[in-house]
């Protein structure tokens, strides 16, 4: 069985944190950064930049960590981690999981979202 | 950013409404995480202010005061260490409390940071009970700082305070070269019999007063006040140009002030003082001593002791101020001084040359 895309336990935390209104204004900021942050790491990946990488890939995995969405936020961190040693071997594959990962994760937070 | 229509969903977050709120700063490049921040600190009752780089938040700093300042590591162009040695390196802002924020995977950074001085971390994704926790115990570490330094400022001389502030506190001296001024009432002892024991507090408070005006106008330093007695340093632990002259135009001062206050005192048909001053010059050890529950600053050594000799023996020559020969050759042609000859003071092997500065 694997992990859900968001941890329940993460998501509650999170909406004590905030009011709804506060939490939909988070969750459209989240889902219009992070197609930029993944366009980012493209482009570093094609240009070779390791440090627009892994800077991308830092904020993508923060981000995704305080939704809770912890399968994208590991994903995010293996990428990071590859930048952080200063090559970008592997880096491809692990943007694919990364995109992967989010493209599952829209679906779901935009529901999320309609039920704040 | 508006704290209306908040919801509490945490029933057991713990310090909610119980500190007093503070003064915040966040400084992060990434938006999603400035904005959960600021709300949570927010819902606290906190009022934030967020900056979205190293270098807009060291601004804000500058421009306003903060209680706390929460500081993420990972930042383009001037990272959260840098913007940490920014903030350690300016005197106006060093004292403000710096709390990291950092994923879980930067406990090396965390490290190096608190290695650096900032005070706590807060991993990220936040957890809204620790957030409540670190953020009060800053605040009210700070509260306690604040308030030391306040009471430092009010019970050491500003000149102290600045160097205990500014070097921090260890005991432990040095030797250096100053001038050291004892001052005492003359006969205080018989003149308290005769008043009520408000009065004599009212006296010690007004001859204080003028002396320390005196004293502090000529770069001095008041650190020891015994009774009527004064102990003043000149020269430490701030440099002073000529220290021996200015502690003799301090004496003057201090006899002329005494003298207005004795005619108004005549006018109130009220007790009158006189003072003796006693001044030397030469090395004294300095520094704080005392344990590290109490201590004080002060001198010791061969030139304090003549310095309160001399004090003593202005009884015996009838003259208000005496000083050394050292604090002789230091001092200009303004000040007019009387050769009193060798004298041999008590406590002392050897004759000191004595002289007295003429008053008025």
């Amino acid at each position: 069985m694997t992990d859900p895309l968001i941890d329940p336990e993460a998501w509650e935390t999170l909406k004590s944190m905030t009011d709804s209104a506060f939490l939909v204004e988070l969750i459209d900021l989240y889902l219009k950064d992070s197609p930029q942050l993944i366009e980012q790491m493209r482009a570093g990946l094609t240009t070779s930049d390791v440090e627009t990488v892994r800077r991308a890939a830092h904020s993508l995995k923060s981000n995704s960590a305080s939704f809770g969405a912890n399968r994208l936020a590991n994903a995010a961190r293996e990428l990071e981690m590859i930048a952080k040693g200063g090559t970008l071997d592997g880096a491809g594959l692990k943007l694919e999981a990364v995109e992967a990962e989010f493209i599952q994760l829209f679906p779901v937070l935009a529901e999320l979202k309609n039920e704040c | 950013m508006s704290v209306s229509g908040q919801r509490h969903n945490a029933p057991n977050a713990p310090g909610q409404s119980t500190l007093l709120p503070g003064r915040l700063l966040i400084i992060d490049d990434n938006k999603v995480m400035r904005l959960l921040l600021a709300r949570g600190l927010e819902q606290q009752g906190h009022s934030v202010t967020m900056a979205e780089s190293g270098k807009c938040g060291l601004e804000l700093m500058r421009a306003e005061r903060f209680d706390i300042v929460l500081l993420d590591i990972e930042m383009p162009e001037m990272d959260g260490y840098q913007v940490l040695e920014a903030i350690r390196g300016d005197r106006a802002l060093r004292e403000i409390p710096v709390i990291i924020t950092s994923s879980m995977d930067e406990i090396d950074g965390v490290a190096r940071c608190i290695g650096m001085g900032a005070e706590d971390y807060l991993f990220k994704p936040l957890n809204p009970i620790l957030l409540n926790a670190r953020i009060s115990s800053s605040l009210e570490k700070k509260r306690l700082r604040d308030e030391q330094r306040e009471l430092i400022r009010m019970f050491a001389a500003s000149e102290v305070a600045d160097d205990l502030l500014a070097k921090g506190f260890s005991l432990g001296g040095q030797t250096i070269q100053a001038t050291v001024l004892f001052s005492d009432i003359r006969a205080f002892t018989t003149l308290t019999e005769a008043l009520p024991a408000s009065d004599v507090i009212e006296l010690l408070n007004n001859y204080y007063s003028l002396m320390f005006e005196a004293i502090n106008g000529r770069g001095g330093v008041v650190n020891q006040m015994l009774g009527d007695g004064i102990m003043a340093l000149f020269g430490a632990p701030v440099p002073l140009d000529n220290p021996a002259e200015s502690s003799v135009f301090a004496a003057l001062e201090m006899i002329e002030l005494i003298d207005e206050f004795n005619q108004q005192q005549v006018a109130l048909d009220r007790a009158q003082i006189k003072i003796g001053v006693g001044i030397a010059t030469g090395q004294v050890i300095a520094g704080y001593t005392g344990t590290m529950q109490r201590a004080t600053y002060t001198c010791v050594g061969d030139t304090v002791n003549l310095a309160a000799r001399l004090e003593a023996y202005t009884k015996t020559v009838g003259q208000p101020i005496l000083i050394d020969g050292s604090t002789r050759q230091a001092l200009g042609k303004d000040i007019q001084v009387e050769e009193c000859g060798l004298v041999e003071l008590k406590g002392k092997s050897q004759a000191a040359h004595v002289f007295i500065v003429s008053v008025g």
